[in-house]
Order: structure tokens, then sequence, then C-alpha cells
């Protein structure tokens, strides 16, 4: 019986191996391999079934000995749970409780063998009855060799890796918390880059790992809470544009940032975060890995002594702007209107003193300059009856802010018993974001259990709740329904309270008080009335079980479901520019999306020193989303907000997409002698997005791992090396709808439209292959250690919509192509230049670099040039060609002479405008770096993040239109001289150039050579230098904690992008445009300011 | 033992069959169900396409006529204008990039309904997407020059870099189709669609696809071989073969009230009247015939007299200028807003397609040409009238013709005066017509490019060069290169 239970399993790989090939070969042939591939594995069911009764029949007839004890931490001392007790034959004898305590019963004489990842097992003999026994457990010889959670769940020790992955400790994320726990992982990450909207307190973020890898814009990475991945879609808020002031068509709205709900975890809850940037780590995740996954673990509860654990955490943090753009204040509003004795003159309608010159949003006005003018006069709503003195109001745009505070309180229990075990907590974050009448509110309530319901059959639930509120959030981009366009266009000669009032007197929600270009609406009544409010509801729980027949094969089983539903409204006041008679809209939108998986893991010792380790799961995965948009285009009454109240019928546009995965996934691990690893992953997907002749697609890895050390002798600084060297491909399936013809949804009753995009019946799945190659050293005994990473991936098939030529018949098609590649490199060296008992102080410098090249572009696109994605009214485009890279941004620039002058017109002095549009220059840095320095002195513990960016342009509309407008102090050059001259030269009719000496008006000049359509002029070097973050902890000394009776308390102070140095001209570089539900990046679009934040953190641990 | 360990075994076996059932659901034989659409529709009746398409070139060209044909000819320009500028003949590369998208957009409507008129077995709606196909078809041509038409709106078969047909293939294709329209027309069938111009009445659709064919054939006047002048003459002896356009009601002019989704042209009012003089051509041509019109277009100028702001009568800017402002003491008229854009939103405003005055002066041309003076001053009068009446609130005052100016005098030039003031927001026909005619006569100034004269076409879309590069050069050498001041064939 013993040598049948033996050598069943040995088969089993070979089975796997083959079914895995059988798998390759069907997969054209039958969609249901699956099942047959399951019906295989039936017979090692019965295995299972009869090994537990040889099992006992044995055990019943030699002598045993019963041991009692625990096991502790060798290095602290701490009772150790979850440690597993294993015989010689790997056989699992049992498992540590909460408490670190055992009891086990084994033959005489049998070496146990005590194993928990990340520790040098302990082996024992015993031979008599024991009741004290106190094992201790040494942590592996190196540092690096912590137990990191890898794809599905699986727990690995580092030194197995074969690929790149960085583990963020749950401390990192909360210690210095802002509204999105991922802003912590800047800096701290190599290779890793947030992209965010500067759009308002739920900003929503773009994660992106090694570089865009696609030509579609779907680079994110991929977000996995406690197995089971998180919704991270953004929906729409109806507007694609972030540039749309006062176009026309249905909805001439702003769009609104609700958050793509990667903002909705606690931080307080994440006990880790590995991210898994290779392919290789993440192929078993597939489609939606392919850029990395972030795989987080939240807390679960633990055994206790006595009672329960608590942990009350509150934080308090204070924001405000981080930085203005330069305002100028010399010259008020005009536009070099002059009066009859040729001086620059002010008049808010006409007057005595001439022709009115209040409408404009210039500033090419008259100086400052003690002078009087008839000005406006809020008592009167008009022209003031006499002249009142011309003063600037410094406050007129940074008034309109407020210091916005966050409160984020939190309460965690944790506590269990032998067999149950639970942590649940609640927190509650209240936000005044710096934009009045802005903010948010969250409840994230949150449950984790584990039960061991019998010896071999635990369970695990999950369930996470969130609740997010708001009245109000702001709009974005540039729109005259944003506060970015009202700072935009108001001028410096205006009293920002002028507007308080919102409503003409006795014209309330009829008349707004603009008194100045009818262009901006009053900022106070968008604040305050034309509001985006959100209620967002969060679920997300998973259940597991866990099935250990024996010590070498398990089941796991787990389905979670992850949803979410925002119910979202939009208010447009009456007498509006873009809504005359007011609109509201009704949002809602329903994620919903479910996992079942199931993994089924076989490990043994093969041969002495070989151990291997298989698993073999499938996962089905469904995805729904619907959308539902209620739409009052003009209201009845003025400043009632709901759908009965429409001027015509409300309207619905509802939109339903549902998609469903199946994949069948297995992976091999083999281990010899803990020197050399190797994985090898396969798995394939069946996707209905695609059609049905290619829906199936199988994808491999490799990866190996080299403990250098372990195999050679190396010299005696090196205390660890490792190589490692990995190869993986990613398939990838599209969007739902894109294989057959439909019409267009027309907003005429009755009425349809031709499709504009071209099906594509013959989709393929897209692939990325990848090349990893890494390094971990550690020297000195681990006072330095080194993580280097060089990584080589290329991206082919993949699905975009291109734009055709129009007079095709469609303006885009959904096509198969393009070939991208992108190879980098990532260095983080940690050190520990001193290390005593009082003090220690840690240095981490984290680097990284990537190259995006566009190899190919597809086959199928008949230009030399595709347009990725646009913004500003065509102004900004990002443009890929072959040999160029996915942040190449295109646009119109200035025309230059060989010696690199620009070349002005002779006749006007403007710069003369270029026949085509150029490459002005890339979004994506060169590199990025970080540099963290962590001094601990005996209870006190400060640290300091630096991090930024080197290289790269942003495109800046704040920029253009405020220096068109005469607003910002660069444009204060050449007022007093009558104009400017261009800096460059002409040309002569012979060919020559000579210097321009034409001196062109202020107001034409700055209008021109910045205008919109001018990127090189308007844009900027993103390169910047933040204080990304500073903290100071207080630790109580044990001695003082004693007496309070808690476990423990810690008071920081902490500060978050406290300073920047960078040459941006608006509030921060590190931004994007928000077009709808991407984001397009090195394009600044009416921008809001960022911020600074202070707090206070108090964490007690009863 | 054995009756646990029988438990355990039934346990086990339950697990498997879950994960079995979970394989075996993993057929994928619903998949291509799940990934129809259930969004939007994969079939379309052909009456669905004609609302989107009228209002969204109906739109389109009434914006593009106020930002462009407003400039070149003169009938108002942007305020402030420094420098350069359309009115000054600064025909920018990407000028007819919007008019490119925008027809070729529109075509792709006429395709699909052209396509479900037989599916469905509606002829009529084959004649609709004829005259809609030679209206929009009329406007690239007479724009661009010779553009893709006979391979175009073909990827579906394939076809994604399609040839340039001569602007002389075009005309004798699309003359030729609204013949055949003509003769589909007059069949019994109903139309039974939503229709945002004619709302189903056939016997309308008929006369504006007769009234274009006029437009189409008299475009061709310089082309002697074409005998535009005879073809005419024979079309309006025959009212019953060729009804065409009799009074304002039949025209195609969309009306348009401002509710979503009938919105206005502009997205904001601001759009509109802000930052435009009218230009002092138009207007001083306007104050000549004393018309009715210019209460129904613009605001009375004004300037500031003893610290007081004071009426000064209608008074445009002169187009072209040299840029600085202080020139003009004054404060222009500027666009109604009520014209286009009531404040009143829900008030109809109209949009014009082709006019029924377009019609009256077509008549009165061929008249005057083929020496009928009396006829010609039947349909002068008549055009004039319905330039006048077509607009809301337009009241003929009874002693129009009684001035010098407005009495006609049996040129040309007074005809091709009126029409220009009849074409007012008609995309660009006043253009067209002056590059047919070289009327009326535009004032030049020194600050005008290419030595004051008009720019004739736009340059192809930049898109044409990287997507069909070959094609597109066969082209721009055909047509003698592809600049603003090529003229087109019929204008040769």
């Amino acid at each position: 019986m013993l040598q049948k239970k033996k050598r069943k399993p040995n088969n089993k790989p070979s089975m796997m191996n083959k079914t895995f090939t059988n798998q390759m070969r069907l997969r054209k042939v039958s969609k249901c391999v699956l099942f047959a591939f399951f019906v295989t594995f039936m017979n090692p069911l019965q295995m299972f079934a009869a090994a537990p009764i040889a099992v006992s029949g044995k055990m019943s007839q030699q002598e045993t000995v019963t041991i009692k004890g625990t096991v502790k931490d060798a290095a602290n001392g701490q009772l150790m749970p979850g440690v597993t007790i294993t015989d010689n034959q790997k056989k699992v004898l049992g498992v540590t409780n909460g408490e670190g305590a055992f009891t086990i019963t084994v033959n005489k004489g049998t070496e146990v063998s005590f194993n928990m990842l990340g520790y040098v097992a302990a082996k024992m003999i015993f031979s008599e009855n024991q009741s004290n026994v106190e094992v201790k457990l040494a942590s592996s010889s190196s540092e690096l060799n912590e137990v990191v959670v890898t794809a599905l769940g699986i727990k690995r020790e580092a030194n197995s890796l074969g690929f790149g992955a960085t583990k963020i400790g749950g401390k990192e994320i909360s210690d210095a918390p802002s509204n999105n726990w991922s802003d912590a992982l800047k800096g701290k990450v190599p290779g890793l880059t947030l992209t965010q909207t500067g759009s308002g307190p739920i900003n929503s973020t773009r994660i992106n790992l090694r570089g865009d890898r696609s030509l579609s814009g779907n680079n994110e990475a991929l977000i996995v809470v406690d197995g089971v991945p998180l919704i991270t879609r953004a929906a729409s808020s109806g507007v694609n544009d972030a540039y749309g002031a006062g176009s026309s068509g249905a909805d001439k709205d702003i769009p609104v940032d609700f958050g793509n709900g990667i903002s909705d975890i606690n931080p307080d809850d994440i006990e880790s975060i590995t991210v898994l940037k290779g392919a290789a780590a993440a192929a078993l995740y597939g489609s939606r890995a392919q850029n990395g996954a972030f795989i987080i673990t939240t807390k679960s509860g633990s055994k206790r002594d006595k009672g329960i654990g608590v942990t009350v955490n509150s934080n308090s943090s204070f924001n405000d702007v981080l930085r203005w753009p330069d305002y100028q204040y010399e010259y008020g509003q005009g536009n070099l209107n002059k009066n009859k004795a040729g001086e620059l003159y002010y008049s808010y309608s006409a007057s005595a003193d001439g022709p009115n010159t209040g409408s404009t949003s210039s500033a090419w006005g008259p100086k400052f300059d003690g002078q009087s003018y008839f000005q406006y006069d809020p008592n009167v709503e008009g022209q003031g009856a006499t002249r009142t003195p011309w003063v600037p109001y410094k406050d007129n745009i940074k008034g309109f802010w407020r210091t916005g505070y966050t409160l984020q309180n939190s309460v965690a229990l944790d506590g269990g018993t032998d067999v149950f075990t639970a942590r649940a907590s609640i927190t509650h974050t209240k936000n005044e974001w710096i934009m009045p009448n802005t903010g948010f509110e969250r409840i994230v309530g949150s449950l984790n259990t584990s039960l061991q319901l019998s010896k071999k059959l635990k369970l695990n639930g999950k369930f996470n709740y969130t609740n997010k509120t708001s009245d109000n959030l702001p709009g974005t981009g540039y729109n005259g329904q944003s506060i970015a366009y009202f700072m935009i266009f108001q001028n410096p000669n205006v009293d920002l309270n002028w507007y308080a009032p919102r409503w003409k007197k006795g014209q309330e929600q009829l008349k707004q008080i603009h008194p100045y270009s009818s262009f901006i609406e009053n900022p106070f009544l968008i604040a305050n009335e034309m509001t985006n409010s959100l209620n967002s509801t969060n679920l997300d729980g998973n259940l597991q079980g866990v099935y250990t027949f024996n010590d070498r094969w398990e089941l796991m089983f787990r389905s979670g479901i992850n949803m979410r539903v925002d119910a979202r409204e939009q208010r447009r006041t009456f007498d509006t520019a873009n809504f005359p008679l007011g609109y509201y809209k009704q949002q809602d939108v329903n994620f919903m999306e479910s996992n079942t998986d199931a993994l089924l893991s076989y490990n043994n010792e093969i041969l002495p020193k070989l151990e291997f380790r298989a698993s073999i799961g499938g996962n089905l995965m469904s995805r729904d989303e619907k959308q539902i948009n209620s739409i009052a285009r003009g209201l009845l009454l003025p400043g009632v907000y709901k759908l009965s109240n429409a001027l015509t019928s409300a309207v619905a546009e509802n939109g339903i997409y549902k998609r469903k995965t199946h994949s069948v996934f297995g992976l091999m691990n083999f281990s010899w002698d803990k020197k050399i690893y190797l994985d090898i992953t396969g798995r394939n997907d069946w996707s209905s997005t695609l059609p049905e002749n290619n829906n199936s697609y199988f994808y491999p890895s490799v990866s190996s791992s080299y403990i250098l050390s372990e195999i050679f002798k190396l010299p005696e600084v090196i205390s660890f090396a490792k190589l490692r060297l990995s190869w993986a491909q990613i398939g990838s399936d599209t969007e739902p709808y894109r294989t057959i013809k439909y019409y267009g949804v027309s907003a005429f009753p009755g009425s349809s439209e031709a499709p504009s995009t071209l099906q594509n019946a013959d989709l393929k799945p897209e692939m990325s292959r990848s090349w990893e190659t890494g390094a971990n050293i550690s020297l000195f005994k681990n006072r330095i250690n080194a993580d280097v990473n060089l990584y080589l991936t290329n991206t082919t098939n993949q699905v975009l919509s291109v734009p055709l030529d129009i007079t095709t018949g469609f303006s885009s098609a959904f096509i198969n192509g393009g070939k991208i590649r992108n190879k980098g490199i990532e260095v983080m060296l940690t050190g520990k230049p001193v290390a005593t008992t009082d003090f220690t102080w840690t240095s981490t410098v984290t680097w990284a670099k990537n190259k995006n090249t566009i190899l190919e572009l597809s086959k199928d696109v008949l230009a030399s040039q595709q347009v990725i994605a646009q913004s500003g009214a065509g102004a900004a485009s990002i443009i890929a060609t072959v040999g160029g890279s996915t942040g190449d941004l295109w646009g119109y620039g200035l025309v230059r002479n060989d010696k690199g002058q620009v070349i002005f017109d002779k006749a006007t002095g403007l710069a003369t405008r270029p026949s085509d549009i150029q490459k002005i220059g890339n979004a994506y840095a060169d590199w990025r770096g970080g540099f963290q320095n962590e001094f601990r002195y005996k209870d006190f513990t400060l640290s300091v993040l630096i991090d930024g960016q080197y290289g790269g342009i942003v495109y800046s509309q704040t920029h253009h239109k405020m220096t068109e407008q005469g607003k910002l102090k660069h444009t204060l050059v050449g007022r007093e001289e009558g104009g400017v001259i261009g800096d460059g030269v002409v040309q002569n009719a012979d060919g020559t150039f000579s210097p321009n000496t034409t001196r062109v008006p202020v107001n034409t000049w700055y209008a021109d050579y910045y205008r919109r359509a001018n990127l090189e002029t308007n844009s900027f070097d993103a390169s910047f230098l933040k204080l990304r973050e500073a903290r100071i902890e207080y630790r109580l000394p044990k001695s003082v904690i004693n007496r309070l009776k808690v476990s423990g308390v810690t008071v920081a102070l902490y500060g978050r992008d406290l300073a920047m140095i960078s040459k941006f001209p608006a509030f921060d570089p590190e931004t994007a445009a928000l077009n709808g539900s991407t984001i397009m990046p090195g394009v600044e679009m009416g921008q809001l300011p960022s911020t600074r934040t202070f707090g206070l953190n108090l964490r007690l641990q009863l | 033992m054995a009756k646990k360990e029988i438990k355990m075994k039934k346990k086990i076996i339950a697990i498997f069959t879950l994960v079995s059932l979970m394989a075996a659901s993993s057929c994928t034989k619903n998949f291509e169900e799940l990934n129809v659409d259930p969004n939007r529709i994969d079939k379309v009746t052909p009456g669905s396409l004609i609302t989107p398409t009228i209002y969204g070139m109906s739109t389109y060209f009434t914006v593009r006529s106020y930002d462009f044909t407003w400039q070149l000819m003169q009938v108002g320009i942007p305020n402030p204008s420094v420098a350069l500028g359309i009115h000054r003949y600064d025909v920018q590369e990407g000028a007819g990039n919007g008019t490119w998208n925008n027809c070729y957009k529109y075509l792709r409507n006429v395709r699909e309904m052209e396509a479900a008129s037989v599916t469905y077995n509606q002829p009529a709606y084959k004649a609709v997407a004829i005259t809609l196909r030679a209206y929009i078809t009329g406007i690239l041509t007479d724009s661009f020059g010779d553009i893709p038409f006979s391979e175009a709106l073909q990827a579906e078969d394939k076809i994604t870099q399609p040839k340039f047909d001569t602007q002389e293939e075009i005309y004798t294709s699309l003359i030729k189709q609204l013949e055949e329209a003509n003769t589909i027309y007059s069949g019994t069938e109903v139309m039974s669609g939503n229709d945002l111009l004619y709302n189903n009445v056939k016997a309308n659709w008929r006369k504006f696809n007769n009234s274009l064919l006029m437009r189409m054939i008299l475009r061709l006047s310089k082309k002697a071989e074409f005998k535009s002048y005879e073809k005419l003459a024979a079309i309006i002896a025959d009212p019953v073969k060729y009804p065409v356009f009799t009074n304002n009601t039949e025209a195609a002019i969309v009306k348009v009230n401002g509710v979503a989704p009938y919105d206005y042209a502009w997205g904001r009012r601001q759009d509109y009247v802000n930052f435009t003089a009218m230009g002092s051509f138009f207007v001083d041509m306007l104050n000549d015939l004393e018309d009715p019109r210019r209460a129904l277009f613009m605001t009375k100028a004004s300037r500031i007299v003893n610290d007081k702001s004071e009426s000064i009568g209608y008074k445009g800017f002169t187009a072209g200028h040299s840029g600085d402002i202080t020139q003009f003491d004054f404060n222009p008229s500027t666009p109604n807003g009520d014209l286009m854009y009531p404040s009143a939103v829900g008030t109809f405003i109209n949009e014009i397609i082709m006019s029924y005055a377009e019609v009256e002066f077509i008549k009165a041309e061929v008249a005057l040409k083929t020496g009928d003076l009396a006829a010609a001053k039947i349909a002068y009068e008549k055009g004039v009238t319905a330039a006048v009446t077509q607009w809301p609130n337009g009241v003929m005052p009874a002693n129009y013709f009684v001035n010098q100016k407005a009495a006609f005098n049996g040129t040309f030039e007074q005809i091709m005066n009126q029409k220009y003031l009849a074409l007012f927001f008609c995309d660009y026909q006043q253009w067209f017509e002056y590059r047919r005619t070289g009327f009326p006569v535009l004032p030049k100034t020194e600050f005008m490019l290419h030595n004051g004269d008009m720019p004739t076409r736009f340059m192809y879309h930049n898109d044409v060069r990287r997507f069909n590069p070959a094609n597109y050069k066969i082209a721009a050498d055909r047509i003698g290169g592809d600049n603003v001041m090529t003229k087109v064939w019929w204008e040769k």
C-alpha cells in the first residue's frame, strides 16, 4: 500500500505533461478539453480516498510517542503559528496553532521537521514522550529570502523566484497615508509609473510597470486582492475629451473623475503588496496581468493568549496647494485698448473714458499705477457710479482654495481560537478637499476569517465593503464648467468676492453673476450648484476552501465576486454658456466580476534533493458592466434636478457589456537542493470577445533561479548571490463586440448612423513575449543588498483601433498589429551604513529606465503614422511611428533654419508656421528614481523619501491660454516697449537670413507664439524632484507601554509632497489629461492644483 | 473508522464533481452569443438614416458658412483680428479638414441608406440617397476638385486606397444619378422614416432633387460643351417632368429649435455673437438696398458721443484691414444672436441646405443668358422676395423694388449680387458662385495674401498624404498642384 502511494504520485507529473501537450494540440479541435482533463484526474481521486486507510492501518502496529511544545522565532522569541510539522516522508503531522503550540504523535525515532517559509527547517528526532519542547526556527540565511505571495496566492521564498518581484510591507503603505494608497508606492518600486489626472480628491490613477506595451492604451497593471482581481475600470462620466470648451453636441460637459476604484482599498488593511513586474511572474493570471500585477494580501487574524487584539489608528492630515503658476499682478484686464490720448485705459462697459474694455479675458490692459477707472460695482451689478482705484487682487485665484483636511480613523479587532481566527476592521475617512464644497466620505468594513473545519479542510472567508459618498467632485479639463477654466480666465483686477453672491439680485437660478466674459461661469456657482455627486458601493468577497489530502496533495477551491455600484448625478444650472436651460444627468454604473478558481497541487521530493511541486487549475471569469444614463438635456423649472423636470422627455442612454474568459493553467516548480529553481507554467484561455475560431490561445512561461552563493564558494564579502532568468509569453483578448458590424446610436428618435469603425471578424489574440534576467547580491553580511533586473518585452498582434482614411468609408478599424519593444533596467540598492542596537540608518535607492520602441506598425495600417491619442482639439497627438515610441507627442512646432534659428515672417514678425506636424518630444521619462533614508534612534524613527523623474515633456494648456491672455509673469516682457521682437531671423528674397527686427504688439505676440496648436512652445520638461515623504515616528518605550497596559503606541508626524523642483509652468508635471475613462499622458488640459499634505498619525495597539 | 472514510470520500467526490461541473461549463458554446452587442442594432432601415445626415450636414455647414464663407466673402470678420485670418485670404493647410471629414462621414450614411433601400425594397430611399449624395459630393468636389468617389467608402470590400475621380467624371455621374432619382421619385411609394427635412413628403424631396440638379448644371456654365443654359432652359420649361422649389416651404431648409437633440449649430450663443464684426461690404450692400434683412441679421453699430453710446445705424468693419483697431472709432454691427441662437431656446431657427431663392436666381440667370429679360425680372424679384421672407420675421417691404439699387436693371451683376445676399448662411455657395462668376466684385486690400486673389480650393486632408500617397499624387498633379490657389475644373 505504501509503495502504491509513493509510486502513484510520481506518475502524476508525466500525466500532467501529457495533458498539457494534449491541450496545445487539442485547442482548436475541442472547446471542452477541460472536462476530459478533469476526468483524467478522477483517477487520483480514488487514490486519495484509499490512502488514509492505509496510513491508519499502519500506525496501530508501531510504537508511538506524543510530543507537545511550542515553536519560537530564534531571533525575537516570538511564538510562531502556522509552522508545518512533517515526518521524513513529508507527511504532515500537524501545524502549530495561534500560540505557536503543537501536539504530535509520531513513530518512535522518526525525524520530525518543523517548516516555515523563510526559515531554516529544524529537524529533531524523538524517542520518548515529551510535553515541553521548545523549537527555535532561525530565519533563512539571507534577508532576501523572505516569503512573497505570487500568482494565485502561492507563497514562495524569494530565493526561488526566477523573476523580479518587489515586496512592500503594509506599514509603508499606511505610515504616511494619502487619499489613495497607491501614492505610497511612489519612489519605492523601481519600474513603477503612477500617472494621475490632477483632478480632485479621488484621483484616478494609471498604474504602469515597465513601460507601455500596447498602442491601444490598455497598459495598466492588474490589482489582485486576496486572490480576486479588483475592478479598476473607470466609467467615463460621458465626456471623452478634456478639451471641450464650447464644443457642440448633446453633452457639452466636462469629464468628472469619479475614481477608478483603486483608491477604495483601505491602506490599514494591507498586510503586504507584492509587485510582480515581469510577464513570467504574472503569466498565471493571464491576459490582464500582461502589464504586471499587484498582489495585495490583507491582514488576517491570529490566535491570542487572552482576549482580542485591538488596533486603533487615527490619522489627521491637512492639505494645501503645493505650487502655483507664476501669475502676474502688474497689469489688468484689456486688449491694448487705447483712449484718444493714445494711453491704455480701462472701462467696465462704455464710459466717459471710452468704449467697453471689460469683456475680454485678457490682461493686456493698463498697468496698476494708482489711477482710477470706471469698474464693476458688485452693489449695482454693473458699472460703478464713480471711478474707483485700479488695483490688483492677488487673492483672485488663490483665495478660492482652502486648506483641506482628511481624517481617517480605523479600529481593527483580531483574535481567534485553535480552529477559528478572524480580523475585522472598520475605517472611516472624511475628506474636505482644497476646493470648496468638494471632498468625500468613505467607510470601509472588512472581515477576514479562517476556519480549520477539520484537520484537512480549511475555509477562508473574506468580505470587504466600501461605501464612498461625495456631494460634489470637481469637474476637470478645459471647459466652462471647470474651475481650472475659471482660474485661467480670471483677471488680475477682479475681486473674487464679486462673484460670491452667485445670482443676480431677484434673479436667483436665472441669471448668474459673471460680469466679465460670458464664457466664464461663476466659480461659486460651479462649486456649490453645478455639482457632481457620487455614491459608490464596492462589495467584494471570496470564499476559499483548502483541502489537504495529505502532505502531497492539496486542493484549493475559491469563488469570489467583486461588484461596484456607482450612483452619480450631474447638475448644471440655468444660464450657463453650454446649458442655457440647465442639464441634469443620473448615471448608474454597475460593475460585477466573478472569478471561480480551482487549483490542485502536488509536491514531493522525487529524487534526493530534487523537490517537485505541481499545480493544475482552472478559472472561470465573468464580467458584466451596465451603465444607465438618464439625461434631461434642458430643464423646465430652474434649480430643480429631477428627471421629471426635463424640458422634453428625459433620454435613456444605456450600455451593457458582458464578457467571459475560461482558463486552464498549470505550473511545475523544480527545486534542486535549494540551489537551482525552475518554474514552468502554461495557460490556455478561451475568451468570449474574440471570434469563434480564434478564441482559444495558449501561452507558456519558464523561469529559473540560481543561488550562486550556494552553488559556488564565493568570496567572504558576498553573503548571498542569486541569478534569475526567465522567458514568458502572455496572450490577451480584446473588448467585447468588435467582430460584427453594428450601427451607431443616434441621439435622434427613430434614427441611427453608419458605423465609424470597421469591424473585424478575424481578430486574433494579442501576444507579448518577454525575457528577463536579474540578480540579487548581498554584501558584507547583508549590509548592502542589490537587486537588478534587465528585461525585454515584445508585444505583437495587438488589437488596436487604428484610424483609417475617412474616404474609405470608416474612420477607424479594429486590427491586429504592431510590434512594440520595451526594454529596461531596474535597480534597487539597500544599504545599512550604521546598524547598532540604538541607532540604525537604512538607505534605499531605486532607479529604473525603460526604453519603449515601436518596431512595426500593423501591416493593415497603410499609414506610416498611427494616432494613439489626441487632446486639445488636435493640438497634441500621441503618434506611433516605426522607430518611435508610444509616448511620442506630435504637434506643430517652430520653423528653424539650418543654424537652428527660429524663422519669423518678415511682414508680420510672427513665427513662420510649419506645414505639417512634427514630433516635439516624448511624454515618457528617461528614468525615474527614489532615494529613501530611514534613521532609527531608540524609539524614534525618521524617514525621508525623495523621488523624481528625469526627462519627458508635458504639453500645458494652462500655459498656452494664460500666456495668450497675458496672465503669467513671463508675459510682462515687451509691454512697456510696445511689443516683442521675436528672437530669430527672417528669410530674405535671396534665401539668406537676417535678424528679425519686427516688433509685434504683446497681445498678438503671445497669442501667436504660444498659440494652442504650437506644441513646441507650450511643452515643458517634465523632470521633477519631489520631497515625497518625510516622517518622524515615536514609539512609546516598553516601560511606559506596560504601565498603560497596552501593547504599543506610536505617534508620527508626516508630510507628503512637501516640496517640488520643476520647470513645469502649471501646477504639477506629474499629470495627464483625463479623456473620459482613459488617461492620456504628456498632456495637461486644465489642471487642478496638486496638494501638499501634513499629517499626524496615532496608532494604539491594545 | 470505515464510516468516516466513506464520508470523507463522499466529500472529496463532491468537491471534484464541483470542479468537473465548472470545467464542463467552460465549454464556450455560448461565447458567440455573449459577444453579440446588446446595445447596438446590426440592421438598419433606410429611413432612419435621414435625420442624422440632414442635421449633421446643415449644422456643420451653418457654422462653416460663418467661420469661412463670411470672412472670404466679406459678410463678417473676426474682431479683433490683428493679423492674417481667412478674410485676409490666409487659408491654412488644414482649413478643409472638417469639410472633408464631415462630408465623407455623412456619405457613409448615404451608402448604408442605398444598401438598405434594396434590402427593404424601398426604392424611394435610393432616390433620397442619390439626392443627398449629390448635395454632399457637390460641396466636396467644389471645395477640393478631384476627390475619391467611385471607389470611395468601400473599406468593407477591401478598397483601402480609393482612386481620385476627376471632377468632370463626378459631375457627369451625379447629374445622371439625379435624373434617375427624379424618375424614381415619380413612383407611388410612400416614405416612412424619421425625416427631419420633409417629414416624408416625397414630392418635396423630388423638388429638392431637381433644384439640386439645376444647381449642379449651372455650376458647369463655363464648360461650353456642357451647354448648361440650354439644359436648364429645358428643365425650367418642363415643370411637370422637373418639379422644382416654388416657395420657401418646399425649400431644403432645416428647422431647429435648440432643444436637445436638435441643438443649435453653436455650442454657445457667445461663440456666434462675440468676437465678430459684420463686414462693411455686406452691410453697405444691404444699406444701399435699405434691406429689411439688416435688422434680422445684425445689431446696430454705436459710437461714444459726449460720453454716451449712440446708435449709428448698420456699419461694419472692412475685411482685410490693417489690424490696427484704432482706425475704427465705433463699435461695429455684430451678428444678431436671435437669428441663429435665440436667447429663448426653443425658438426655431433656419439652417439652409438649398433655398427656393437660389432656384429663382438660377432661373433669372438662365433667362438673362438666353435673352428673356422679362422672365429674368420676374425670377429676380421672386428670388429677392423669397430670400427675404425665408427668414423668421422676414417681411418684404412693398416698396423694395422702388429703390433704384433694387429695381431690376437687367445686369448679370445685379442678379449675382442679390444671389450673394440670398446665399447668406448657405454653406460655401457664395464662394463657389463667386469663383464661377466673379460676382459680387469684392474690394481688395493690401493686407490680403496672394495679391488679393481669393483662394479657390482647400488643400486635401493631411491624412490622404499619409494613407493614400500614390493616388494623392496622381490627383494633385492632375489638378495642377495641391494648393489653395489651384482652380478646379469647372472654374477653368
